[in-house]
């Protein structure tokens, strides 16, 4: 049995068999029991690599590790989140007349191949499949985020094709220019586009080669993680998306590029050095961070609100990977905060758009007395992603603090911890006149289906938990990733 | 062929692909320009099958035969569709003048010969000037993406770009492997697909393709 | 022996040379007229309007200098003197010494500096017009054939016009540098443009307005006139051997070998005829530019030929 043959080809298989067999009224149940599925896939996998072991499938193109099996973890478990609210959502919107009936058809096939691409870069092993399904993840969001018939969707929809598309090309020559230094090993050891196989010869590759390669993969896989300069796209993508597809691009797609750049930064760190490597995570990460702590301060819509402060944690993310091997630890732990975390203000910010179909912050509050519920949630979520304790993200920011002054990058320790503050500002100082206050008229008392208040309600227990303590398991999952990539 | 001739072989019809890119940064005629494009392709599957026939890896004719119904006859084509069904005239499109376009690629082929450098240094087979002409390609057709605030001409600037970057990877690598290449070619088919849906939406929505119009979203 | 040789060369050139081309601007009419479905006029249709518009008598305005007078017979000299050193059936020529690209160019440019000045000294409207124009499409495609002319003395390793010929003719076809394709499109879009053909100019067009070569001439007649449309002949004989023999040097006569006089002889003729009935061609399928839209095509081949520099600089030959 090919185990990540089939991981990564179920969603796609699933989403043929529900265009085949277009179930209109169970569709929602469909979508829903795939999304439960691959879950446990991937805590199969999970259970089989978190002991070392290597397991790889189709041929040598399929290879997963620890660090390839969390990532496929952490992005079914937000898959499957997400799906559960989808169902009444969608139903909820169509009734809206957001969403054209037609169209709901399309969301459950598309969001699964979306899926089944994600879980192609999780577990390739073949740099150029990882290339091929990385960029497969943009043009199936492309329709995804066009699906609300608004034009500002398709503006954003335009960009986000067009600024993804550059930047990716950039990482596909990249990839080729690895590919090329492998075929000029020397003692013909033999060409590969295998991240494993170069991580091993990573000594013998042209530093030359690397490097240029590096960058360019940087660009491009940057691009895609938003990072500044190259993040332009990504608040129109993730504020024009519909909700549980806001939640998806924002909680995994950036981590999903975040672990392509990771593999070639290994390959790259072996090759030319872990100190150039990790100086231009830092400078990047460090301009994402400050940036984007300014444009949350004067952000007036909530879900633009929300996609800058994914590019702020995308920046300290990328910070972490910049600090070597404590870092890597923390900015890991901290792609998992902040998948979850994003994944909650999403959903519980889409609840709250529905409601008074609005996204300008200023025309909205009062949530706490309309929906307890959602207000707490939202709540819950703005003290978390400001990195208020007890809440994961501050643990896992305290962590690439900690990093950042022990290992000696004082100053780029002093701009977080500014960048931090003025972001903790921002961020509280439009979220808490949403939250308090009475609620304006007609939206006194609001309700949310019950599978968002699960999932709100799950997630919230999540970021909670994961900010009281670091499970065993977890920690160790996370010490084998940085083993893996062989950082320091 | 003896490995001079090829060598040459390979150069000049790399040269000619750069010479198209810039052609159609010159061009104001969209018609005109999608046919430069066409010729793009034929002449991208005639450096693999040049090529595959000095390497004598069978799997790069295949790549060349892809490459001429993919490049050379099904995306010019689609495009011709889409630009019918929007109903735009020939000449419509352009916000880049075109002296100022032409100085733009000059520079960028500059930029390419620089980067290319250290390449073609460690490269044993092959020069700086295809490295320098794929490059080129690819950055004239980004720069047609950035630059250029019209939908038709970011789709074009798109396809360029990936002429120039399947130039690079056929004559750097002399050839991904097919799996990787067919992947990158199924990418190639469902982007254009992709952006013709958004074409003929905006062409319908807005009853225009011009971007710079498509100011809703800032800040 | 070779003195003669050398003497008969020179002949043979002189007369390829000043009356080949206005059998060539005959093929580019027959070649148009045909693809319009008429039969079209004789090849040697302009020699006899020549020989006629010599033997007729010649009105000048009144308000004309001696500038007027002198313009004809400098154009036609000047096109004359580059005529003597642009190689034709051989790569030898009577003035192969002097044959510095530079001064070739600048003497075309001197020809067509007096036509301009022509062209001002009667006041005509039009025809200041038609100068400020020419002058135009001139400044914009003189860099383009500096630099690409550059561009082959530098891969030919010469400054020589004939030198360079002779060099491309030595090598095989693989050994051509990848810059050929670019200079070879600069030459050929400026040699379009500095003879006032579509897309650039009509030259057949009645319209003076849209004018730019025809309406400098519009106060010539007689004998002056014929002057100047020879030298316009020689002109775009000149551009058509320049390309042929620059980037399709085949059978070239090796000079003092008279065996290889009648193949160079065929070659030449059969390439530039070749090259004319393309023009022709080309002519017949494109419509004019509108003026402005001509910056467009000499940006192009301005770019080219930058592009032929920075690989050159960048790379070496």
């Amino acid at each position: 049995m090919d185990l990540l043959l089939i991981l990564a080809v179920f969603p796609a298989a699933w989403a043929l068999l529900m265009v085949m067999l277009a179930p209109t009224r169970d569709a929602d149940a469909f979508g829903t029991g795939g999304a439960l599925l691959t879950v446990a896939g991937s805590l199969l996998l999970m259970s089989r690599t978190l002991s070392g072991e290597i397991v790889t499938g189709w041929g040598t193109h399929l290879r997963a590790d620890v660090l390839s099996s969390a990532a496929l973890m952490l992005t079914s478990c937000v898959f499957c989140l997400a799906s559960l609210y989808a169902g009444p959502y969608l139903t909820a919107s169509s009734g809206h007349g957001q969403l054209p009936a037609g169209w709901r058809v399309l969301y459950w096939p598309l969001v699964y191949l979306f899926y089944s691409a994600m879980a192609f870069t999780c577990l390739a092993d073949n740099l150029g499949i990882l290339w091929v399904s990385l960029e497969l993840t943009t043009l199936v969001t492309v329709p995804l985020i066009c699906l609300n018939r608004e034009s500002r969707g398709l503006e954003a929809a335009w960009k986000y094709f067009v600024l993804c598309s550059v930047g990716i090309a950039f990482a596909l020559i990249g990839t080729i220019a690895l590919y090329a230094s492998t075929l000029r090993l020397s003692g013909g050891a033999g060409s590969s586009l295998s991240w494993a196989f170069m991580l091993e010869h990573g000594a013998g590759l042209d530093p030359m080669f690397v490097r240029l390669a590096f960058l360019f993969a940087f660009v491009g896989y940057g691009c895609k993680m938003g990072l500044v300069p190259m993040h332009c796209w990504l608040p129109d993508a993730h504020s024009e998306a519909p909700t549980p597809v806001s939640a998806m691009l924002s909680g995994v797609l950036l981590n999903c590029a975040g672990y392509a750049l990771l593999r070639i930064a290994a390959v790259a760190a072996r090759a030319m050095g872990h100190g150039s490597v990790q100086s231009v995570f830092l400078a990047f990460g460090l301009a994402s961070v400050i940036l984007a702590s300014f444009f949350i301060v004067v952000q007036s819509d909530l879900k633009r609100l929300l996609a800058y402060s994914s590019i702020e944690h995308m920046g300290i993310v990328a910070i972490g990977i910049g600090l070597g091997a404590d870092g890597l630890y923390g900015a890991l732990l901290h792609a998992l905060n902040h998948a979850m975390t994003k994944a909650l203000l999403f959903l519980s910010a889409g609840q709250v758009v529905h409601w008074h179909g609005t996204k300008q912050i200023l025309r909205i509050q009062g949530v706490l007395r309309s929906s307890r519920v959602t207000g707490l949630a939202l709540g819950a979520g703005s003290l978390a992603i400001v990195g208020l304790p007890p809440f994961g993200p501050f643990l896992s920011e305290f962590l690439i603090l900690r990093a950042a002054f022990l290992s000696g990058h004082t100053l780029a320790g002093i701009l977080l911890v500014g960048a931090l503050g003025l972001t903790f500002a921002g961020f509280l100082a439009h979220a808490v006149p949403m939250l308090l206050g009475n609620p304006s008229r007609g939206h006194e008392d609001e309700r949310e289906t019950a599978n968002a208040r699960t999932v709100l309600m799950l997630l919230v227990t999540i970021i909670l938990a994961l900010g009281l303590t670091v499970p065993a398991g977890l920690d160790r999952a996370l010490k084998a990733c940085v083993s893996a990539l062989d950082w320091s | 062929m003896d490995t001079h001739t090829f060598s040459r072989l390979v150069e000049l019809t790399s040269y000619s692909v750069l010479l198209v890119a810039v052609a159609v940064v010159a061009q104001r005629n969209l018609a005109t320009s999608i046919r430069l494009l066409r010729l793009e392709g034929f002449l991208l599957a005639m450096v693999s099958a040049v090529i595959g026939l000095y390497t004598g890896e069978s799997h790069l004719f295949w790549v060349a035969a892809i490459t001429f119904v993919i490049k050379g006859l099904a995306i010019p084509s689609f495009f011709f569709h889409v630009m019918h069904r929007i109903g735009l005239p020939h000449d419509a499109e352009r916000s880049l003048t075109v002296p100022l376009g032409l100085m733009l690629a000059s520079g960028l082929t500059l930029v390419a010969y620089h980067v290319g450098r250290p390449l073609a240094l460690a490269s044993p087979w092959i020069t700086r000037d295809v490295l320098a002409s794929s490059l080129g390609t690819a950055f004239i057709g980004l720069s047609l993406m950035i630059v250029c605030r019209k939908a038709l001409t970011q789709m074009l600037g798109f396809l360029l770009m990936e002429d120039g970057i399947f130039l690079f990877g056929i004559t750097e690598t002399y050839g991904m492997p097919l799996l990787v290449e067919l992947g990158i070619f199924f990418d190639l088919i469902v982007a254009a697909g992709v952006t013709g849906i958004l074409l003929l939406r905006m062409g319908g929505d807005f009853g225009h393709v011009d971007v710079d119009r498509l100011s809703d979203l800032r800040g | 022996m070779t003195f003669a040789l050398d003497i008969g060369f020179a002949a043979i050139h002189l007369a390829l040379v000043l009356f080949w081309p206005l059998v060539l601007v005959g093929i580019v009419r027959r070649v148009k007229a045909r693809l319009a479905c008429r039969r079209g006029l004789p090849l040697l249709q302009e020699l006899t309007d020549l020989l006629k518009l010599f033997r007729k008598g010649e009105v000048i305005p009144d308000t004309a200098t001696w500038v007027f007078r002198l313009a004809p017979w400098g154009t036609w000299a000047a096109s004359a003197l580059v005529a003597l050193m642009v190689p034709t059936f051989s790569w030898s020529v009577p003035l192969g010494a002097q044959a510095d690209f530079i001064l070739v160019i600048y003497l075309l440019g001197s020809s067509r500096f007096l036509r301009n000045l022509a062209a001002l000294d009667t006041a005509t409207a039009f025809a200041g017009l038609a100068a400020s124009r020419e002058s135009f499409v001139a400044a914009l495609s003189e860099p383009a054939m500096v630099l690409s002319l550059w561009c082959a003395g530098w891969v030919a390793g010469t400054s020589r016009i004939p030198e360079m010929v002779w060099r491309f003719s030595e090598k095989a076809a693989a050994e051509l540098s990848p810059v050929h394709p670019l200079i070879l499109v600069a030459l050929v879009i400026v040699a379009i443009a500095e003879n006032a053909r579509v897309p650039f100019d009509d030259p057949t067009t009645h319209l003076e307005l849209t004018m730019i070569h025809e309406a400098a001439l519009l106060e010539y007649s007689g004998p002056g006139l014929a002057l100047m449309q020879w030298g316009a002949g020689l002109h775009l004989g000149l551009s058509l051997a320049l390309i042929a023999n620059l980037f399709f040097p085949i059978g070239l006569a090796a000079p003092a070998e008279l065996g290889t006089v009648p193949l160079g002889l065929f070659s030449f003729m059969a390439r530039t005829s070749v090259l004319a009935a393309l023009l022709g061609v080309l002519e017949s399928t494109m419509a004019r530019l509108r003026f402005f839209r001509i910056t467009d095509w000499l940006a192009l081949s301005g770019a080219a030929a930058v592009l032929a520099v920075i690989r050159l600089v960048t790379v070496g030959r």
